[in-house]
C-alpha cells in the first residue's frame, strides 16, 4: 500500500509502514498499558483532571463554584464532558481505557513534523519511533491529563509552521497554513497555556538566535527576509493569544498567575513552564526503582538521546560556523535553532527549580528537549549514506536492536512496572471498595491510605469526591490521622520501599474485606473518641 | 456706550454667579479646609439637604490651593421622580492631589474617567432636616479606603489591609445604614466587601446593631448642612460621639475612611460581627468568626462604655476559613463546630475596664434564628438577648478564667490566656496532649487560671484562703506578682478547687535572644497548701501545719449574664472586696484561720503531692530545728533529718529519705523488623525520693552497628511506684538489639539504667510472582505480554526494514537554504 498528495514533499509516494509503523507501534503500547492492569491504574494528574470533568459536569460551568478548578486551560475537561455526556461513558472508564488508548493520536502530528524538520520520510519514522521510546514523553501521552492533547497540538502547531515558511511563494496555502497554525496554537493554549507560552517562548528564542547568528556569519543568512519576519509575527500574535487567555477569558489563569509571589516565580511559570511539581505521580528519585542499575537501564534512552543529539547539535554547528559549511534546508537550520531553544530552556528550568534533584530534571530537561532532540539524531541517522562494507549491516542490525530494547525499556519505565519500580500506579478494585466504604462511613475524618498517593489517585479517579467530607491521606502519617486503611498490597510495599506501617499494634479493627482493614487508633484524650 | 454695555454684561454676570455661591471655611487637624457650594439648579445648600429637588457642587479645598483645585468634590442631587437624594462624592484620581474640575455657569464638570469614590442614597430625598440627620443611607464605596474593619490606613504608608488590594473605580463596599424609628441616630450599619478576594481570609460582612441608648453627641463636621465630612477621625467611633464618617487627609488628596455610623465598641450596647463571608438577603446566613461580637450594659447605668463584653470566634464544621485557625490546622478543616467566647466583665458601671474573663472553648452548634438588619437577613447566632445565658448555661471542655488584680482597660475585654492555646490540633482531638507552653507564664498584673479536663458550665467559686475567685474545676493557674516573682496555683488532687499557693522567685532570664520559650519553674519561697482539712505552710519562717475548717468554697456563682445575677454577684464579692490576702505574705493567710496548729523552726517542706488517702511531701529538718504548738499523731519524733513524710487517716507517718532508685524492664516478644510496635517500658522507683521531670532516653544498638536514640519523654517516678510508658518503635534492622534507658534528672544527673536485650526477626521479602499476581490477572498478563511482543516486533521490523530504502527523497526546492 502507498499513500500519495500532501504525505510527499515532492509528491512522491511514502510507504505505508513509514508512518503506519509507529502509529501500530503506539497502539499497542496503549494496549499493553490498558491490559496490563486491566484500566486499574491511577495517578496524581490523571485523577485530578477525572474530579476537574466531574466538577464541569455537575455543575454545567466551564469554571465551576467552590471546585477545584484546573487554572492553567480548559480544553481537556471540557473535552472529556464532552465525550462522557454524549457517549454515556464513565468518567473513570474514559480516564483509564479510553484515554490510553488515545495516545497514538501523537503519532501522526509527529510524524508529519519530523518529515519535514529531517527532510525524509525514513527520517520521520525513526524520529517518532525514538521519540515514542523517550518514556518521559511515552508516560504523559500514555495517562489522561491535558498533556496527551496539548504534546498532539504542539506538534501539529509546529507543523504548520514548518509548512507554511515552505510554501511561502503559494500565498493560498501559505494562508490556510497560517490560520490552521493560530487556531492550532489557541487550542493548545486553552489545553494548557504555560507549556504554550513556553514552545511559543522557544520559538522566539530560536528567532533571536538565528538573526544573532546571522548577524555574525552572513552565510547563514536566509534568502529571504520574510521567514524571520513570519516568526516574529508569529510570536507576538501567539504571545498575544496567551496573554488574552491568561488575563481576559480564563479568569482561574489570572488567579493562578497572581498567586505567585515573586516576578521571578511568575517569569518561570510564564517562560519556563516550571509549575509546583506535581512528579510525584511518576517518580524519578533512584529509590523509586528496585536497583540502580535497573533505573539506569530503564533511563538509557533519555541519556543518549541527548547525549548523541548534542554531539550532532554541536556537530552541525561547528560545520555551519567554522567551516564553510551551509545548512541544507531551511528545515535544518530551524532544526538546530529550536533545539538550541529547546535545549537552552530546559537547561533554565533546571536553574529555576529550586528542588532540581536528579529525578526532576529529567522530568523536567527531557520533554522540553527530547522533542527536538530525536529530530536531530534521526536526521543524522537518515541522512547516513555508507559505502557498502562488511560492518554496515552488522551496525545497522545493533541500531535496530538498540531501537528494540529502547521500546521495551521505556515501556516498562513509562507504565511504572511493578517488578522494577517500587512507585506503584496500579491497584485493585477491592482496595478502592474498601476505601470508599471507609469514606461513606467517616465524617470529616482523615484516613491514611498508603506510603504514597497510589490508593488516593484511585479514589479520586473512581469517586472524585469524598462524600463524607474526609480527606484520603498518603505519605506522612500526621498526628491528627486516627483512621488508616490498610490493605494486602500497601503490605506488600514495606520490603520494597524499606519503611514500616504507621499502624501501632493496638489500633482497633473495624472493617475487613480479606485483603483490606480499616483501623482507628484508640483515643488517647476525650477530644479523640 | 459699547464700554458700559460691557460693564453691566460683567457686573450682572457676577451677581448671578455669586447668588448661587456660598463659602466658608472650616479647620481640620493641621490643614485649614476651604469650601465652596456652587448650585446648578438654584437650591441652596440648606434647601437640597432639607429635601428640596435640585443639584448643587460642594467643593472642598486646602486654604491656598483655590476653589479650582478641590481635594473633594460631592455632588449632590435630587430629581423630580425620585425619592432619594443622591451625593456623588469624588476624590483625586490616583497620583493626582486635586479632582479635575471645570467650573463655569454655575456648572461644575468633574474630569475623571472613575465612577465617584462613593455614592450615597438618602432614602426619603434629605440629608438634615430639623437638625435631624438622615441616617436612613445607601453607599457604595468604589474606592480605596477603610471603609471595613480588616483595612488600615497609615498617613506614612498608606491604605492597608484589603483596602490596598482594591482598584480605584472598582466597586469595593456596600453599606445600608438605617435609623427606622427617625432618631437622627443610626440603628443598624451592615457592610458587605465587595471583591471576593479568593484565597486572602479578609472579613467580608461587617454588622453592627445599637441594642440600647448610650448618650452620644453627633457632630456635624464641616459643613453642616450637608454632615457627612468629618474634620478629623477615624474608622471607629469615639465613645459618646458620633462622627461624620467621610474622613480626609487633605495632606495626601484622599478619602482615608469611612467610618463606621454604628459603634460596634464604643457604646452601652450593640450587637454585631464581623464574618469572612458576605450575608445574603433573605436567607438563614451561618456567619463565621467575630460572630457575635456582642456588649452589654448590665448595670443600666452605662454612660457609653458596655460592662460585658462577648467576643466570639466561631466556624461552623468544615468551614473553608476554619483552617486559618492556626498554623498546625495545615490545610485541615475544622471538622466540628468550633467556638471560642471570651467573656468579660466589670463589677461596676462600665468604664473601660474590666475585672473578670471566663474564655470558653467548645464544639457547640449554632441552632438560632436570629433576625438582624431590620430583617434583610438572618443567621444562626444566637440573639443578643440570649447569647449570656446560651454561654453561661453551656458546658464547655475547656476554659479559663483571667482576674487582673491591677487596672486592665481595654475596648474589648481581657485578651490574655485564651483556651485555644491548649492547641486546636489537641482539641479536636489530631494530638494526644495539649500545650499547656502557652500558660506557663501571663502579664505582670494578671491572675489567670485554666482547665481542660472534662466539660463544665464556667462556674466560679470563691476561696476564703486567699479570698478571692477562682474556675471551678481549674487545673492550674498563676499569678505574675513582679518581674522576678510568679504565685503559681495547682490543682494537686485534680479536684474542683485549687490547693496549692507558691510563691516562686524566677531564674534570672538570659537576654530575649536566648531565652527560653517557656518560663521556668522558679525557687520557692514560700508555699501554702489546703488538703485534707490542713493548711500547711512552708517558707522563710519554718513550716506550720493547721488543722483547720476553713473550707474551700464560700460560694459558687456563674458569671452574671443579666442586670439581676450581676447585682447579686457584686453583693457576693463586696464584703471581701477589701479582705483579699496579701500575695506576698502567705504565712499571713493563716491568720484567718483557728485550729490546731505546729510550728516547726529552721524546716522546710518539698515535694507536695497528693496520694489516694491524703498526701505526701518531703520534710527537711535543720540543725537549728525546733517544735512548738500541737503534737500531731505520727510527728511526735522528729528530730534533724529529712524525711518523707505521708498522711493518711488522719495520721501522719514518717520515714528517714532515701535517694531515688529507679530500675527498668522491657517485657517484650515477636518483635519484626519495619513492624511498628509498642515498647512497654517498666519503670520503677524503689527509693523514697520522687523522681520529678525527669528526661527518660531509650538508646537502642544493633549488634555491629551505632547507637540510636529512639525516644525522649519527660517522665515524673513517684517513690515506691512503677510507671509503664509505651514507646512506639519501628525495628529498621533485624537481629538482637541492646536498649539501654537513661533518666537525666532535673537536677542535671544522669542515671543508666540496665541494658535489655530484645530480639527483632527480620521482614518477609515481596517476591516477583507476588507482585505479578496482585497487579494483574492471568489472562491479561498474557494479553498484554502478546502486545508487548507485537509492539517491539513493530519496531524491529520497521527500523530494521527502513535500512533498505535506496535513498532519501530529495529536499523540497522550496527548503533550499
Amino acid at each position: 500500500m502507498q499513500i500519495s498528495s500532501n504525505f510527499s514533499l515532492r509528491n512522491r509516494p511514502v510507504e505505508w509502514w513509514l508512518w503506519g509503523g509507529p502509529l501500530l507501534f503506539t497502539i499497542f503500547v496503549a494496549a499493553y498499558f490498558v491490559l496490563r492492569y486491566q484500566g486499574n491504574w491511577a495517578e496524581t494528574d490523571s485523577s485530578n483532571f477525572a474530579q476537574y470533568t466531574a466538577a464541569i459536569m455537575q455543575q454545567g460551568r466551564l469554571i465551576p463554584e467552590n471546585s477545584d478548578i484546573y487554572p492553567n486551560g480548559f480544553a481537556f475537561q471540557s473535552i472529556s464532558a464532552y465525550i462522557v455526556a454524549i457517549t454515556g461513558l464513565d468518567i473513570p472508564t474514559l480516564q483509564q481505557i479510553i484515554y490510553p488508548m488515545l495516545a497514538p493520536l501523537t503519532v501522526l502530528p509527529a510524524w508529519l513534523v519530523y518529515r519535514e524538520l529531517t527532510g525524509s520520510a525514513r527520517g520521520a519514522t525513526i524520529a517518532s519511533f525514538l521519540l515514542f521510546t523517550q518514556p518521559e514523553f511515552l508516560f504523559v501521552v500514555l495517562r489522561s491529563s491535558h498533556e496527551k492533547f496539548t504534546r498532539a497540538l504542539l506538534l501539529l502547531a509546529l507543523y504548520w509552521l514548518v509548512r507554511s515558511f515552505k510554501y511561502r511563494q503559494r500565498p493560498w496555502q501559505l494562508a490556510t497554513y497560517v490560520v490552521l497554525f493560530y487556531l492550532t496554537t489557541f487550542a493548545m493554549i486553552a489545553s494548557n497555556n504555560l507549556i504554550s507560552n513556553s514552545f511559543i517562548f522557544a520559538v522566539a528564542i530560536a528567532l533571536i538566535l538565528g538573526l544573532v547568528l546571522s548577524r555574525f556569519k552572513p552565510s547563514l543568512r536566509l534568502r529571504e527576509a520574510q521567514t524571520y519576519q513570519r516568526l516574529t509575527y508569529v510570536t507576538i500574535i501567539s504571545l498575544g493569544l496567551v496573554f488574552v487567555f491568561t488575563f481576559y477569558s480564563y479568569t482561574p489563569a489570572r488567579n493562578e498567575f497572581v498567586i505567585l509571589k515573586t516576578i521571578w516565580e511568575r517569569v518561570a511559570a510564564l517562560f519556563l513552564d516550571v509549575q509546583q511539581p506535581s512528579a510525584t505521580s511518576y517518580n524519578q528519585l533512584l529509590s523509586g526503582w528496585i536497583s540502580l542499575p535497573v533505573y539506569f537501564a530503564l533511563s538509557i534512552a533519555n541519556w543518549i538521546i541527548l547525549g548523541a543529539s548534542f554531539l550532532i547539535w554541536a556537530g552541525r554547528g561547528w560545520n555551519w560556523f567554522f567551516r564553510k559549511q551551509n545548512p541544507p534546508t531551511i528545515s535544518a537550520w530551524l532544526l538546530w535553532l529550536l533545539y538550541t531553544a529547546f535545549a537552552m530552556q530546559g537547561a533554565a528550568s533546571v536553574v529555576s527549580d529550586a528542588s532540581g534533584y536528579i529525578g526532576n530534571l529529567q522530568v523536567r530537561i527531557f520533554p522540553s528537549i527530547s522533542i527536538m532532540g530525536v529530530a536531530l539524531v534521526a536526521s543524522a541517522v537518515a541522512n547516513w549514506k555508507p559505502r557498502p562494507h562488511w560492518y554496515v549491516r552488522p551496525l545497522q542490525l545493533g541500531l535496530t536492536a538498540v531501537v528494540f530494547c529502547f521500546a521495551i525499556l521505556s515501556v516498562l519505565k513509562a507504565t511504572n512496572e511493578p517488578a522494577l519500580s517500587n512507585k506503584w500506579t496500579f491497584y485493585q478494585p477491592q482496595e478502592v471498595s474498601a476505601l470508599i466504604w471507609s469514606d461513606n462511613h467517616l465524617k470529616n475524618s482523615e484516613i491514611w491510605t498508603d506510603f504514597d498517593e497510589r490508593l488516593r489517585a484511585a479514589f479520586v479517579t473512581v469517586k472524585q469526591y469524598s462524600t463524607g467530607n474526609n480527606r484520603i491521606a498518603a505519605f506522612e502519617f500526621r498526628p491528627g490521622t486516627r483512621t488508616l486503611l490498610i490493605t494486602d498490597i500497601t503490605r506488600m510495599r514495606v520490603p520494597r520501599l524499606q519503611q514500616a506501617l504507621p499502624l501501632p499494634p493496638d489500633a482497633l479493627q473495624v472493617y475487613d474485606t480479606g485483603s483490606a482493614q480499616l483501623y482507628r487508633l484508640r483515643p488517647q484524650t476525650p477530644y479523640q473518641q | 456706550m459699547k464700554f458700559w454695555k460691557i460693564l453691566l454684561t460683567f457686573l450682572l454676570s457676577a451677581w448671578l454667579i455669586s447668588a448661587g455661591q456660598s463659602q466658608v471655611e472650616a479647620q481640620t487637624d493641621k490643614v485649614q479646609v476651604q469650601i465652596r457650594y456652587i448650585s446648578e439648579s438654584g437650591a441652596s445648600l440648606a434647601e437640597l439637604s432639607g429635601g428640596a429637588k435640585g443639584q448643587g457642587v460642594l467643593l472642598y479645598y486646602v486654604a491656598g490651593r483655590g476653589v479650582d483645585y478641590p481635594t473633594l468634590v460631592v455632588r449632590l442631587s435630587k430629581t423630580d421622580r425620585a425619592s432619594e437624594a443622591k451625593a456623588e462624592v469624588y476624590q483625586p484620581q490616583p497620583g493626582r492631589d486635586n479632582v479635575t474640575v471645570k467650573i463655569e455657569n454655575n456648572r461644575v464638570q468633574v474630569d475623571t474617567p472613575y465612577a465617584p469614590a462613593i455614592v450615597i442614597k438618602a432614602l426619603g430625598g434629605w440629608w438634615k432636616h430639623d437638625k435631624l440627620v438622615n441616617y436612613n443611607l445607601d453607599i457604595k464605596l468604589n474606592a480605596p479606603m477603610y471603609g471595613m474593619w480588616g483595612a488600615g490606613y497609615d498617613p506614612k504608608f498608606g491604605l492597608q489591609g484589603w483596602a490596598s488590594a482594591v482598584k480605584y473605580g472598582d466597586e469595593a463596599v456596600s453599606i445600608q445604614v438605617r435609623d427606622p424609628q427617625g432618631e437622627g441616630l443610626p440603628k443598624w450599619d451592615w457592610r458587605t466587601l465587595t471583591p471576593p478576594f479568593g484565597s486572602r481570609g479578609y472579613y467580608h460582612t461587617n454588622y453592627a446593631e445599637r441594642k440600647c441608648s448610650s448618650p452620644t453627641k453627633i457632630e456635624q463636621g464641616i459643613t453642616p448642612e450637608w454632615p457627612f465630612v468629618a474634620e478629623n477621625g477615624g474608622y471607629e467611633q469615639p465613645v459618646g460621639t458620633l462622627l461624620p464618617p467621610i474622613v480626609v487627609d487633605w495632606n495626601k488628596g484622599l478619602i482615608s475612611h469611612f467610618s463606621e455610623l454604628v459603634t460596634v465598641r464604643n457604646q452601652n450596647c450593640s450587637y454585631s460581627f464581623y464574618a469572612l463571608d458576605q450575608m445574603k438577603a433573605g436567607e438563614l446566613n451561618h456567619p463565621n468568626f467575630e460572630t457575635p461580637f456582642a456588649f452589654y450594659d448590665l448595670s443600666g447605668a452605662g454612660q457609653g462604655y458596655p460592662n460585658l463584653v462577648m467576643r466570639t470566634e466561631r466556624y461552623p464544621a468544615n468551614d473553608q476559613w476554619s483552617s486559618l485557625l492556626d498554623a498546625s490546622m495545615r490545610g485541615r478543616t475544622a471538622p466540628r463546630d468550633f467556638e471560642t467566647i471570651r467573656y468579660s466583665w466589670r463589677n461596676a458601671v462600665g468604664d473601660g475596664n474590666w475585672d473578670y474573663k471566663v474564655e470558653l472553648l467548645g464544639f457547640q452548634p449554632y441552632t438560632g434564628n436570629t433576625t438582624v438588619a431590620g430583617g434583610a437577613f438572618r443567621v444562626d447566632a444566637p440573639s443578643y438577648e440570649e447569647y449570656p445565658n446560651w454561654a453561661i448555661s453551656k458546658s464547655w471542655p475547656a476554659a479559663t478564667f483571667v482576674s487582673p488584680e491591677t487596672a486592665y482597660t481595654s475596648s474589648e475585654g481581657i485578651y490574655d490566656w485564651t483556651p485555644r492555646s491548649f492547641g486546636v490540633t489537641y482539641l479536636f482531638g489530631w494530638q494526644d496532649q495539649p500545650d499547656l507552653s502557652g500558660f506557663a507564664d501571663i502579664k505582670n498584673g494578671l491572675r489567670g487560671e485554666y482547665r481542660y479536663r472534662g466539660e463544665a458550665a464556667p462556674k466560679l467559686y470563691f476561696s476564703p484562703v486567699d479570698n478571692r475567685l477562682h474556675l471551678l474545676g481549674a487545673e492550674g493557674g498563676l499569678w505574675r506578682l513582679d518581674a522576678n516573682r510568679v504565685l503559681r496555683l495547682q490543682n494537686l488532687n485534680g479536684g474542683n478547687y485549687l490547693n496549692s499557693w507558691t510563691v516562686e522567685r524566677l531564674p534570672e532570664i538570659p537576654a530575649a535572644k536566648n531565652a527560653p520559650a517557656q518560663l521556668p519553674n522558679g525557687e520557692i519561697e514560700q508555699a501554702l497548701y489546703q488538703l485534707n482539712n490542713y493548711l500547711i505552710y512552708s517558707g522563710p519562717t519554718g513550716v506550720t501545719i493547721q488543722k483547720s475548717n476553713a473550707g474551700q468554697s464560700l460560694f459558687e456563682t456563674l458569671p452574671p449574664t443579666d442586670k439581676a445575677s450581676w447585682q447579686k454577684s457584686r453583693d457576693q464579692l463586696a464584703p471581701y472586696t477589701n479582705q483579699k490576702r496579701d500575695q506576698n505574705n502567705l504565712a499571713g493567710w493563716l491568720d484567718a484561720f483557728s485550729g490546731e496548729t505546729a510550728r516547726l523552726g529552721d524546716a522546710r517542706i518539698e515535694d507536695m503531692r497528693t496520694t489516694s488517702e491524703g498526701f505526701r511531701f518531703v520534710l527537711k529538718l535543720g540543725a537549728n530545728f525546733q517544735k512548738q504548738g500541737t503534737n500531731f499523731s505520727g510527728l511526735e519524733k522528729l528530730g534533724t533529718g529529712d524525711y518523707a513524710v505521708t498522711f493518711s487517716g488522719d495520721k501522719f507517718q514518717l520515714e528517714p529519705l532515701t535517694p531515688a532508685q529507679p530500675v527498668a524492664l522491657l517485657p517484650v516478644n515477636g518483635l519484626r523488623q519495619l513492624e511498628q510496635t509498642t515498647l512497654p517500658l517498666m519503670l520503677r522507683n524503689n527509693g523514697q525520693q520522687d523522681i520529678k521531670q525527669a528526661t527518660l532516653e531509650l538508646w537502642a544498638k544493633p549488634i555491629g552497628s551505632e547507637e540510636s536514640l529512639i525516644v525522649t519523654k519527660t517522665v515524673s517516678l513517684p517513690a515506691r511506684q512503677s510507671l509503664t510508658t509505651n514507646i512506639q518503635w519501628q525495628p529498621p534492622l533485624d537481629g538482637q538489639w541492646t536498649f539501654t534507658p537513661k533518666l537525666k534528672m532535673s537536677d542535671g544527673q544522669t542515671t543508666v539504667l540496665a541494658p535489655i536485650e530484645v530480639q527483632i526477626a527480620p521482614l518477609k521479602e515481596t517476591t516477583l510472582p507476588a507482585v505479578l499476581s496482585v497487579s494483574s490477572i492471568t489472562t491479561a498478563l498474557g494479553l498484554a505480554l502478546a502486545a508487548m511482543v507485537i509492539f517491539v516486533g513493530i519496531v524491529g521490523l520497521v527500523v530494521f526494514k527502513q535500512w533498505r530504502l535506496a535513498r532519501m527523497e530529495q529536499f523540497d526546492d522550496a527548503d533550499k537554504f
